[in-house]
């Protein structure tokens, strides 16, 4: 297909693998069509329920009742069902906070970033990630709000007007978090439901049953695939994409003033904003990544989530994590360079106290297992893909219990040193939460198209109005 | 419908009462709230009456809603119960002071107890004596009062019985052995000072001579009574006189905190390391002990020893005076036949202090109550040699204690089987007495036991005839000696709140005054209500048991005056003088020859009186249980303290964690391995089996820097069995090893391992200050060359002169966030003077309400002290330099939890506090974790509303009853509300608390300043003319809190000094709280003297991580002149 003057032979075999080498692989594999992606995509949700989900689901169900059984007892009987002590004033609950929040990143930054910047690979993958997201800040959400002592009296966090006349304190950043993890949530939900508004107009189509094809319809807003809406739409989420964006940034920028504006040695620190967001998309890439490969495996949708796509994921997890792996050493070279003795204690303990061997957990899955990445057999293999970025979802919860655990517990005066272990009620609300975010995410894909329907179908070939056969049948248009 | 302003009438005749500051002071601003506010009631109160129709109308609405039930939708109802009839200048919500004293073995304490509402709630020292100190045992006595546990019945053969059947019986006893002149009659009483109730026990010897009335203490000072007794020739008691001594070495004598003479020993002291400018003098203090105590600890040369060695430690520096020019001497120690050898260090030790205590011509000697007979007498000797009689250092004056039979008289007569009826009247022999004489046993054996004791403790469990609850001393009227023998009221705060009854009672009723056990007649309310007509009596009945002490007050004093003893407390001059006796040399000398202790080689164990439980009396009390022992920061248990190496050499698990070097010097490295610093946790402590004489103890082990090797120390007053729900079997029972024979050293002990471990709590794990300078210490030489280099150590040294916050507004004037208040309120503390007595941590705890946890919960890092007395050794684990430092809201100007607080609960207020408001309080803890010096306190659980110390067994495993949340037990028993100050919040769970300079009483200062001024003029707050609760406790005087903003008080006084600093200065947090450097006074050529100020371990510590002071030329160019005088 040249268009050259030259006189290369365009059939020549060096030609063609030359161009092949120089060709984008399609984001769409297998050469699929139209149908095929509606058909698939419609067949998750329309089929027999499997029995494997059934079990996924009674059981997953089964772990998040611990969550309420956990949160009724903790608000009944006290925080001190918690392993929380003098001087470890947050622990596991401010941990699992970030931690899950951490993961809430991915979704958005797919969904935002990438299609600011026009990265078309994102398509197949926005959303589960958003939904993913979006769960992930359910389970956080629950620690900052029930960390809290009296958690009858957590509206005076609100700014409404009030008898006694007392505003919150806009000075802390536990407030920012309050308004900085809502907004996020509210956008990103908005965010994901217009982009669902498209795929719930197909599914009405296709729906026989009236009553859920009545309710697909009351979901879809009436989508009726006009130029105008398409225009209006595209437009809506152009315009939610501008706006989630910066929250990508701020949302864990603010979460990190929580520590870097206190003045505890190791949480004060300049580096945590960059950090803690390096860090977020770090581990919301590896949750994305492992919570999708199975998922892409059972379902056979390994033409819509391509290799390609898998690739992209490691490598910005090779990216991110050796950023924070940056970010570890200059916080330790920091504590050396400064001459101050407290924050010098700060790192060395982190390394070699009591709580090193949280440390060296952090290091060893946040630093060392992403490299291997940069060796593409990693990349391409599925099964070891799967296996590394649970160095990352580990790390992750280890990062920040290093950060929040090992600073609190040995600060200034040696005398008030303590030490911290985890109470039973403190495992159980986070296993129940991780249950929840599983099971929530079973109901995700039994009830909703699981991919974006009409995004995908936006970046085959044919859906290109320049698009020119190349060397294969192509062409027919669904 | 809008809530009216009530505003009642005011009295036409009477005194004016107001109901808020602002209604006092009446200014526009009031007016225009009221008006803007009320305007309805805003016309009632400038009319100053209320109509009858408007208050029928107010009425009639309240009627009607209450009728319509919108009542129902209110907050929960309380009801306050007025008085019908009110005792005099009983004003609600006013605190009104009253004089008593709490009587102890040695001298009673004279005490101002704090009673809202008839409700006794807070004792201090009676400050018309010139001290408002009191020790943690008298703060904490207020608890005891209202222990739900006390003793409550009156009971015949274990059945319930009043009060009139006990009286019955008490006048049938008198009567049955009235003839027989009280053969077969004895009493087992603790030890007195009471003069009434020698006069009663005088009067009942003359009516029942065959009786037998013997006192029992397991701490006594009877070593020291004979030792007079044989060196004076009469029983006498010493009383050193501490403020005099320039040089005092104390053997195994605890005597600034709990040994016996009360806070007047601290305070004394104190009054002579108070150094405030260049050229200030102090005294010098030399310690050898076996166990570190905190006297110990705050000496200036401190030497560890075995118990067993210390006699020959006497007579080794006894000998040491010989040679230089204290030849009497001679013949005291001839008789002494040295088989103990001395290392170098203690020879040297024994040498430089001897030099030093002859130079300073006002040396003093002291020795622990604990010491043998023989001991007391050479130190009598040595005092004598120091001319401390002479000088006025030492009196010796008649004992307060009243003479009584000893245990011993008593176990021969029990024995004899001439004893019938036994009276028990307090104490608790039980557990208490000697193991060898088996006294359950010979309880059993007598026919007839009456039990008088404030718990149904061990010794009413073993056999108890009749048991009557015995009164506690806020209950009663009596009278007792001060240590110095002045003559002390004790007038009852309360009625009896379970009708016990008093020793005195009980012996006034033997001899014929029934009336004094019974209850007060009652009286027509209109004969109350009537007021006594002037000359005649009163119409109210008048306690008979009173008219028993007024007859001894009068017989004492010579006076009538009886409302000024009630109002003083005390009655001045009644003071004993020094007693006449001569010393007799050769009598000392015998008596050293013959009771003189022998040295053997080995392990030795040492009991001693528990700080906090003494003899086990307290252990009942939660505060004293949870209170943090200085030393090794235990609470709710004892252990058997060893040292480091001994623990060592006996293969004894030790907890030990070398802390991770900071420096990366590899000297410093070096130094660190040679000497470990332990952290002792105290999870999981090796349990060992102490065999003493045949019979073993099982107890936990805790590794105790400072203790002498081959020495075990054991508290006393634990492992007690009754049903007390705080101190039923806390501790292991060291009496259970405790003989007549050896009751303060046991030889010939062997050890082993039980093979467990045993959990402890402690609340500071860490010993070690990790190189900051947290406290700071100069040696007396350096001071005086240079106080301010305090002010160079550590990284504050790296602080720019001019530091500022990024948020202060700038007002031309200093740095400081604009505060309007003309109060600004400061406290400092003084390293030097503060002996880690702790009676701060209870005075605080009394004052503010602050609840205990229970020991799971301090063994979770929960205790909620809002002050704490932190702790750090330096140099080695096995010879430490200790230091203590009050610990507490530094209420900072620019307070770190303020900031990150998201509702505003913790603010500041205009006259500088950093303040909680509790109802606002949601509960982040943030402001804890970014508090740098940790005295924030949470709410994990509802501490106030359930039962702490509590388990419940479920599915097996042992869980506290906090864990039980709203199925958990609460303190349903009313009876510990009734001790809270009604002006401080009682916290619920999820709220963040702490000190607040006791906030209450500067409110109430400037109340009543504003009151007097009647708002128009300044209302500043009288020079220093209240103090914060630990400022009033503190014996040594070394808290001192005040508003800096007036020049004129102690506090600016004090913060304007060289050594004054804060700690953590650098992070800007500019604290209210500061610090005088600890001043210690060494003599240059003691072994250990390069390890006190700047060229100690602290210091060089203290230097890592900041560099160049050029001040390290200073270091090791210590003078030989000493500094001291």
């Amino acid at each position: 297909m040249a268009h050259g003057t030259t006189t290369v032979n365009a059939n020549s075999p060096d030609f063609v693998a030359a161009a092949k080498q120089v060709e984008r692989p399609p984001l769409v594999g297998g050469g699929r069509g139209f149908h095929w992606i509606t058909e698939k995509i419609c067949s998750i949700i329309e089929e027999e329920t499997p029995t494997w989900w059934w079990i996924a689901f009674f059981v997953t169900g089964a772990i998040t009742l611990l969550v309420p059984w956990s949160l009724v007892y903790l608000v009944s009987t006290g925080i001190g069902t918690w392993g929380l002590n003098h001087p470890v004033g947050w622990a596991w609950d401010i941990t699992n906070f970030v931690f899950w929040i951490g993961i809430g990143h991915a979704g958005t930054l797919i969904s935002a970033i990438l299609f600011l910047t026009r990265q078309k690979w994102r398509t197949s993958i926005n959303r589960a990630s958003e939904a993913m997201t979006l769960f992930a800040v359910m389970c956080a959400g629950i620690f900052p709000a029930f960390h809290v002592g009296r958690i009858w009296y957590a509206w005076f966090l609100a700014p409404v007007p009030q008898a006694n006349a007392i505003w919150p304190n806009f000075r802390s950043p536990l407030l920012w978090d309050v308004f900085a993890v809502s907004t996020y949530f509210t956008v990103s939900v908005l965010f994901w439901y217009t982009g669902l508004i498209p795929d719930f107009a197909t599914m009405r189509d296709r729906e026989p049953k009236p009553w859920k094809k009545k309710l697909y319809h009351v979901l879809s807003f009436g989508w009726r695939s006009s130029n105008r809406q398409w225009k209006h739409y595209e437009m809506a989420y152009l315009c939610l994409a501008g706006l989630s964006t910066p929250l990508v940034l701020s949302v864990h920028s603010i979460v990190s003033f929580d520590f870097a504006t206190s003045i505890v040695p190791g949480w004060h620190t300049t580096i945590f904003p960059p950090y803690f967001v390096a860090g977020a998309i770090f581990g919301g890439f590896a949750m994305v990544l492992t919570v999708m490969l199975p998922f892409r495996k059972i379902y056979g949708l390994e033409d819509l989530i391509t290799e390609k796509h898998i690739d992209n994921m490691c490598k910005i997890i090779l990216l991110t994590g050796s950023i924070v792996g940056y970010a570890y050493l200059m916080e330790l070279f920091i504590a050396w360079y400064s001459g101050n003795p407290y924050e010098k204690y700060a790192f060395w303990n982190r390394a070699l106290g009591p709580y090193w061997w949280s440390y060296w957990a952090m290091m060893t899955c946040n630093v060392i297992i992403p490299q291997l990445f940069w060796v593409e057999k990693f990349r391409k293999n599925v099964v070891a893909v799967w296996i590394i970025v649970w160095g990352p979802n580990i790390g992750m919860w280890y990062e920040r219990f290093v950060i929040i655990v090992t600073s609190i517990h040995r600060d200034f005066l040696p005398s008030s040193w303590g030490m911290f272990k985890p109470a039973l009620n403190d495992i159980t609300l986070f296993i129940g939460t991780c249950g929840f975010f599983t099971w929530l995410f079973l109901v995700f894909i039994r009830f909703l198209p699981v991919i974006a329907i009409a995004e995908v179908k936006g970046v085959v070939p044919e859906a290109d109005p320049h698009h020119h056969d190349k060397d294969h049948k192509g062409g027919h248009h669904v | 419908m809008k809530r009216k302003w009530e505003h009642p009438e005011n009295s036409q005749n009477g005194k004016q009462y107001w109901r808020s500051l602002g209604e006092l002071s009446d200014t526009p601003q009031f007016r225009e709230w009221l008006e803007r506010e009320f305007p309805a009631g805003a016309q009632e109160m400038e009319m100053n009456d209320i109509s009858r129709r408007s208050f029928l109308r107010l009425m009639g609405g309240s009627l009607a809603l209450a009728g319509l039930g919108m009542a129902g939708c209110r907050r929960p109802e309380g009801y306050i119960v007025p008085f019908t009839n009110s005792p005099e200048w009983i004003v609600p919500g006013n605190k009104t002071l009253y004089a008593t004293a709490m009587p102890r073995r040695r001298g009673a304490v004279a005490l101002h107890a704090t009673t809202y509402e008839g409700r006794p709630t807070k004792l201090d020292g009676n400050a018309l004596t010139g001290s408002t100190s009191a020790d943690g045992h008298v703060q904490a006595s207020i608890l005891d009062l209202y222990d739900p546990d006390r003793s409550r019945f009156f009971k015949k053969s274990g059945k319930k019985v009043d009060g009139k059947a006990f009286a019955d019986f008490i006048e049938e006893v008198s009567k049955n052995y009235a003839s027989t002149q009280g053969e077969g009659l004895a009493f087992l009483t603790e030890s007195s000072t009471s003069p009434t109730l020698q006069r009663l026990r005088t009067e009942f010897k003359g009516k029942f001579s065959k009786a037998l009335v013997a006192a029992y203490e397991p701490i006594s000072t009877d070593a020291e009574l004979k030792a007079t007794e044989i060196a004076f020739g009469q029983r006498s008691q010493i009383n050193p006189a501490y403020a005099k001594a320039d040089v005092i070495f104390a053997l195994d004598c605890d005597f600034s905190s709990k040994d016996e003479s009360g806070v007047d020993a601290a305070k004394e002291f104190a009054s002579r390391r108070r150094v405030r400018k260049s050229g200030d003098m102090m005294n010098r203090l030399y310690v050898a002990e076996s166990r570190i105590t905190s006297t110990g600890g705050n000496a200036d040369h401190r030497i560890r020893m075995k118990a067993s060695k210390q006699p020959a430690f006497l007579a080794l520096i006894a000998k040491e005076m010989v040679g230089r020019g204290a030849p009497d001497l001679q013949g005291a120690i001839s008789a002494i036949t040295a088989n103990v050898s001395f290392t170098e260090v203690e020879q040297r030790w024994a040498r430089e202090m001897t030099i030093d205590l002859m130079q300073s011509g006002k040396g003093l000697v002291v020795v622990g109550s604990q010491q043998p007979v023989a001991v007391h007498l050479l130190a009598i000797a040595v005092n004598q040699a120091l001319n401390a009689y002479r000088n006025g250092i030492v009196q010796v004056t008649t004992p307060v204690q009243i003479p009584a039979a000893s245990l011993t008289d008593l176990i021969s007569a029990i024995k004899a089987g001439s004893v019938k009826t036994l009276f028990i009247i307090g104490g608790n022999p039980v557990y208490n007495a000697p193991v060898d004489v088996d006294w359950a046993n010979l309880q059993k054996s007598v026919e007839q036991v009456i039990r008088i004791g404030a718990y149904e403790d061990e010794t009413t469990n073993a056999k108890a005839d009749w048991i009557a609850p015995l009164a506690h001393y806020l209950e009663t009227w009596g009278d007792a000696r001060a240590v110095d023998g002045t003559y002390l009221a004790l007038q009852p705060m309360i009625l009896p709140l379970f009708s016990g009854v008093s020793e005195l009672q009980v012996f006034a009723a033997l001899l014929g005054q029934k009336e004094c056990l019974l209850p007060l007649p009652t009286i027509e309310p209109a004969k109350v209500a009537a007021p006594t007509l002037p000359g005649q009596p009163s119409n109210l009945p008048i306690p008979p048991d009173m008219l028993v002490v007024q007859k001894t007050f009068v017989e004492v004093t010579k006076s009538n005056n009886w409302n000024k003893l009630l109002h003083d407390g005390f009655w001045s001059g009644t003071a004993f003088s020094a007693t006449s006796g001569a010393y007799r040399s050769s009598n000392v000398a015998d008596g050293i020859k013959q009771n003189f202790p022998a040295y053997q080689e080995g392990l030795e164990v040492t009991f001693f009186a528990c700080p906090k439980l003494d003899d086990g009396r307290y252990a009942n009390n939660g505060w004293l249980q949870e209170l943090p022992d200085v030393q090794s920061k235990l609470t709710w248990d004892n252990a058997a303290y060893v040292s480091y190496t001994t623990a060592r050499r006996l293969g004894l698990k030790i907890a030990e964690i070398r802390p991770i070097t900071v420096a990366l010097d590899p000297t410093e490295v070096k130094r660190r391995d040679e000497n470990p610093t332990l952290e002792i946790d105290g999870d999981e402590a090796d349990v060992v089996i102490i065999k003493v004489d045949g019979r073993s103890l099982e107890i936990p082990i805790y590794v105790m820097p400072g203790q002498a090797d081959d020495s075990i120390a054991i508290a006393l007053g634990y492992g007690r069995d009754f049903n007390g729900y705080i101190g039923h079997q806390v501790g292991s029972n060291a009496f259970s090893i405790r003989t007549s024979a050896n009751p303060f050293v046991a030889q010939n002990v062997e050890i082993s391992r039980a093979g467990k471990t045993y959990n402890l709590a402690q609340t500071q794990h860490h010993f070690s200050m990790e190189g900051r300078a947290i406290v700071r210490e100069l040696s007396l030489e350096e001071f005086t060359k240079n106080a301010s280099i305090v002010h160079k150590m550590g990284i504050d040294g790296h602080q720019p002169e001019d530091m500022r916050s990024l948020y202060e507004i700038e007002k031309g004037t200093g740095h400081r966030p604009e505060m309007k208040d003309p109060h600004q309120w400061g406290m400092v503390i003084d390293l030097t003077t503060c002996i880690g007595c702790t009676a701060c941590v209870i005075a605080c705890q009394s004052e503010n309400n602050i609840p205990i946890v229970g020991k799971d919960q301090v063994r979770r890092g929960r205790s909620m002290h809002w002050m704490r007395i932190d702790r750090y050794y330096s140099e080695s684990p096995t010879d430490p330099q200790m230091a203590v430092q009050p610990m507490l809201c530094q209420h900072c100007e620019n307070a770190p939890c303020e900031t990150v607080c998201p509702v505003n609960a913790t603010i500041h207020t205009e006259d500088g506090l950093n303040i909680m408001a509790y109802n606002r309080c949601i509960g982040t803890r943030y402001c804890a974790n970014n508090c740098p010096y940790k005295v924030r306190r949470f709410n994990f659980f509802d501490y106030n509303k359930r039962k702490v110390n509590k388990k419940h067994k479920l599915l097996g495993f042992d869980i506290g009853n906090l864990y039980f949340g709203p199925f958990g037990e609460q303190n349903d028993d009313k009876m510990l509300e009734m001790q809270k100050n009604p002006n401080v919040t009682v916290r619920m769970r999820g709220v963040m608390e702490k000190c607040t300079f006791c906030v209450q009483r500067i409110e109430e200062a400037k109340i009543s300043a504003i009151r007097l001024s009647k708002g128009t003029e300044k209302q500043r707050i009288a020079t220093d003319s209240f103090k914060s609760a630990c400022q009033q406790a503190c014996p040594s005087e070394a808290i001192v809190f005040g508003d800096i903003a007036n020049p004129e008080t102690e506090v600016s006084k004090l913060r304007a000094l060289d050594h004054n600093y804060g700690v953590l200065s650098y992070l800007g947090t500019k604290p209210r709280v500061t610090y005088l450097a600890r001043v210690r006074n060494p003599t240059p050529l003691m072994p250990d003297a390069d390890k006190v100020g700047l060229g100690s371990d602290w210091d060089k510590q203290s230097h890592l991580g900041s560099h160049g002071h050029g001040h390290g030329e200073e270091h090791g160019a210590h003078s030989n002149e000493s500094a001291h005088h």
